[in-house]
């Protein structure tokens, strides 16, 4: 940067050089906002029907996971509890609490509780918690300590570099169609 | 992990981030002074010149001012390791490679600091000084390379457990993202004190000085990594793990952006002479942007590692053999780490909810199925370990996840209750 020549440059190749500085820094910080936009960082989590607290039943009153979760050993996926095994104990327990009456209202109307799901793979991938359940692998070793949260958030990425990782750890198969349909 | 340390968590992440603010602006400048200087000095060797030019000394001195500084970049570098080992669950980076990378940096640095003492005192024909220096930054780029991926693995913590027994998963591409901006920090950080060593502010008017080139040197120095720094903070947005990222996370990156920009404005201006008096603002730019950058990381953490998070990545205990169902029934901690299991405070914790001795709740009344085991205390046992369908009128009683303990303890106070 030659200090002669800024002396006796023209004003407009100036301008336009500070122009094309602002406008460099402007498009980048606006790449940073749609990067964010694209990759989901805005959007706030799905917030579940009913505040449903698992530091409570998992945790303070030790119901196993199965309990509710039941096809988590014999199905492919674990599922989300019927509302009558709610109200097994809700029909009695803590009915006059606001989320409460959420769910007593549920059964009135005769509708299921629509729990939003967090985990969710793409369709194209074959995953059953039958076979990871067997080869004894705890709860928390793919969702964190869910006992410990009063609301349930996922932990890991679910990209493909987890299962293999784990996959190549614990000698599974890591072949492309094991997982891929 | 101590519960002192559990109890003062927050305190302790805050302790770490202005340890981090306050350190890497001074490790920058020490790795960025080194650095020019040592290659500033080369230059001169070859060309056969025989003083180095001043601003060396003075960017040296500037780098590392006095022993007492050195000394306390040095404690404070092995003291925020120390801190990030102790609130990120410390069993899940090995010793070992903890202790290796903090001996790394810190003789690192040890040897930059020797260099400057060597140079500064001794002229510069000395190639062991040199040699120093150069090893010295060699070891503290390595290791902040090291650093630098470890902190994005913390991000995706899938690959924690599998850290120690592969190494190669060390490497992560938001790793190396980081790293770019650290040495792009380093660039306007160093640039800035290169613009600003060159002996005696000139008068505005007057020409440069035969300072080597040195301001000519700091203000590229400083303009490209300005210039850099959107390009790679795009790439650290669009590598970092979703799970980590979060609005504030984004507005930091658009607001370290707008400091960057700021910084090139003021650059710019200074160097048509219009205002070259306001030194330290570019100084406050540089500096912001560094906390900007270190703030990122910390939200970035603080938004993946909750304690829930970190709960279910610690290793466990060796599963226990005499327990009945190793995956769905767990030991409730708190009774586990009591030793001794109290029948009475179980039942009041576990039972409560759906059992009162004289009134149906959800489950019937304990006075009235309990005598059914008086002679046989083993079924009652087995039952609660193990509930099966008994009445038709209620629901099934769900399985507790008791340990053969708690449910001898549980069935003991029970029995004991109910006789007359
Ligand atoms: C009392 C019944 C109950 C128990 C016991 C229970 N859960 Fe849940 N769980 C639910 C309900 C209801 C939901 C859906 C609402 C929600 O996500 O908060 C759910 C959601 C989840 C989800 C999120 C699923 C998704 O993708 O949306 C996970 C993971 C989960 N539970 C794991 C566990 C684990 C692990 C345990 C044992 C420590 C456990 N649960 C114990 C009722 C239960
Ligand atoms: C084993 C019996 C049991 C089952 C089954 C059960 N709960 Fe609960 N639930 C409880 C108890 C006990 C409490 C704590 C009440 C208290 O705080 O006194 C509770 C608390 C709650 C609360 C918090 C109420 C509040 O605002 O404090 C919600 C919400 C809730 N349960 C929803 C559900 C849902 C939804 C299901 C079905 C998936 C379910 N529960 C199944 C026993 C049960
Ligand atoms: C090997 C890792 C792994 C283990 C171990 C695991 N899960 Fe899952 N879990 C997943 C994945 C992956 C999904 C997403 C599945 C899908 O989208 O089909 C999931 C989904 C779920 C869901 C919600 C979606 C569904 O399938 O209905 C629940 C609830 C759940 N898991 C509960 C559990 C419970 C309870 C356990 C412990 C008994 C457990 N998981 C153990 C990986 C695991
Ligand atoms: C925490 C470790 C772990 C993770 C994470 C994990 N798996 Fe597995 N997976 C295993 C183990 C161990 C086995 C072997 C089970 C066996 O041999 O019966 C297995 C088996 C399987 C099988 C059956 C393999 C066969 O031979 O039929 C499928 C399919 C599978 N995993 C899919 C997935 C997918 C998809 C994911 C990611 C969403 C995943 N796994 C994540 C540990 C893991
Ligand atoms: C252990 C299970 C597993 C194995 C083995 C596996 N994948 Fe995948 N793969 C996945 C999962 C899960 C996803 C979905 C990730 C996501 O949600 O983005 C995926 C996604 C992909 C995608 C991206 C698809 C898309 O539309 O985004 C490609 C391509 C792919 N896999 C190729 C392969 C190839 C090639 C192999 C064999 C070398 C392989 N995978 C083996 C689990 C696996
Ligand atoms: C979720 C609510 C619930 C909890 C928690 C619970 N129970 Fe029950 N319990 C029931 C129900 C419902 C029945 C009736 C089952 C049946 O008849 O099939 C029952 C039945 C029983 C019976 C009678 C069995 C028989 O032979 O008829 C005993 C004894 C008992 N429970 C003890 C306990 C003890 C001790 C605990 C605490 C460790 C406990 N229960 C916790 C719901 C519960």
């Amino acid at each position: 940067m030659s200090h002669e020549s800024q002396k006796t440059s023209a004003p407009w190749p100036k301008r336009l050089i500070r122009l094309a500085v602002l406008g460099y820094f402007v498009l980048f910080a606006l790449l940073v906002v749609a990067t964010g936009f694209l990759r989901g960082f805005f959007t706030p989590p799905a917030s579940q029907p009913i505040a449903f607290p698992h530091t409570v039943h998992a945790d303070k009153l030790g119901l196993a996971c199965d309990f509710c979760h039941s096809g988590v050993e014999q199905e492919a996926s674990a599922g989300a509890p019927a509302l009558s095994l709610c109200l097994s104990c809700h029909n009695s327990i803590a009915t006059d609490r606001p989320e409460i009456k959420k769910l007593l209202e549920y059964e009135r109307r005769g509708e299921p509780v629509r729990w939003e799901r967090l985990h969710a793979l793409p369709s194209f991938i074959h995953f059953t918690h039958q076979r990871h359940i067997q080869a004894k692998l705890t709860c928390d070793a793919c969702h964190g300590a869910v006992e410990q949260m009063a609301e349930v958030r996922r932990v890991r990425s679910l990209d493909m570099g987890w299962c293999v990782s784990c996959h190549r750890e614990k000698g599974a198969s890591r072949d492309c169609a094991t997982c891929h349909k | 992990m101590l519960p002192e340390i559990q109890n003062h968590l927050v305190l302790l992440k805050w302790l770490l981030i202005v340890l981090i603010a306050l350190v890497c602006p001074l490790l920058a400048l020490m790795l960025g002074g080194t650095t020019a200087s040592l290659a500033s000095i080369g230059i001169t060797r070859r060309t056969g010149q025989k003083d180095s030019p001043a601003w060396v000394n003075a960017l040296l001195k500037r780098a590392n001012p006095s022993a007492q500084h050195d000394t306390l970049v040095v404690l404070t570098v092995i003291a925020s390791l120390l801190l990030f080992k102790i609130i990120y669950r410390p069993q899940l980076f090995s010793n070992l490679a903890w202790a290796g990378l903090i001996w790394m940096l810190a003789t690192g640095l040890g040897l930059m600091v020797a260099c400057r003492y060597r140079l500064t005192g001794r002229g510069l024909l000395d190639r062991a000084a040199l040699a120093e220096g150069g090893i010295g930054v060699a070891l503290v780029t390595v290791s902040y390379f090291a650093l630098a991926c470890t902190e994005s693995l913390l991000l995706t913590p899938e690959y924690w457990p599998r850290m120690a027994g592969l190494p190669y998963l060390f490497l992560s591409w938001h790793g190396l993202a980081r790293f770019a901006e650290f040495i792009l920090l380093t660039g306007a950080i160093t640039g800035n004190a290169l613009l600003f060593s060159s002996p005696a502010q000139r008068p505005p008017e007057a020409d440069l000085p035969p300072d080597g080139g040195a301001h000519r040197i700091g203000a590229w120095l400083a303009l490209g990594s300005l210039f850099l720094w959107p390009v790679v903070l795009c790439l650290d947005m669009a590598l970092i793990p979703a799970l980590a990222a979060s609005r504030l996370l984004s507005g930091l990156a658009v607001l370290s952006i707008l400091l960057a920009a700021s910084g090139v404005v003021w650059l710019a201006m200074y160097l048509q002479r219009r205002q070259g008096q306001f030194t330290h603002l570019f100084i406050g730019i540089v500096l912001l942007l560094f906390w900007c950058w270190a703030f990122m990381g910390h939200v970035a953490r603080e938004k993946i590692l909750i304690p829930a998070t970190l709960a279910g990545l610690a290793p466990k205990p060796k599963p226990d053999t005499a327990k009945p169902q190793p995956d769905a029934a767990k030991p409730q901690p708190d009774a586990v780490a009591r030793g001794t299991v109290d029948g009475k405070s179980l039942f009041e914790q576990k039972c409560t909810v759906c059992h009162s001795f004289d009134q149906r709740v959800v489950g019937p009344p304990l006075n009235d199925v309990v005598p059914n085991y008086s002679a046989q205390p083993a079924e009652l046992k087995s039952f609660l370990q193990n509930p099966v369908k008994r009445n038709p009128d209620y629901p099934a009683m769900p399985n507790l996840g008791l340990t053969a303990e708690q449910a001898e303890a549980i069935a003991g106070y029970l029995l004991q209750q109910v006789s007359p």
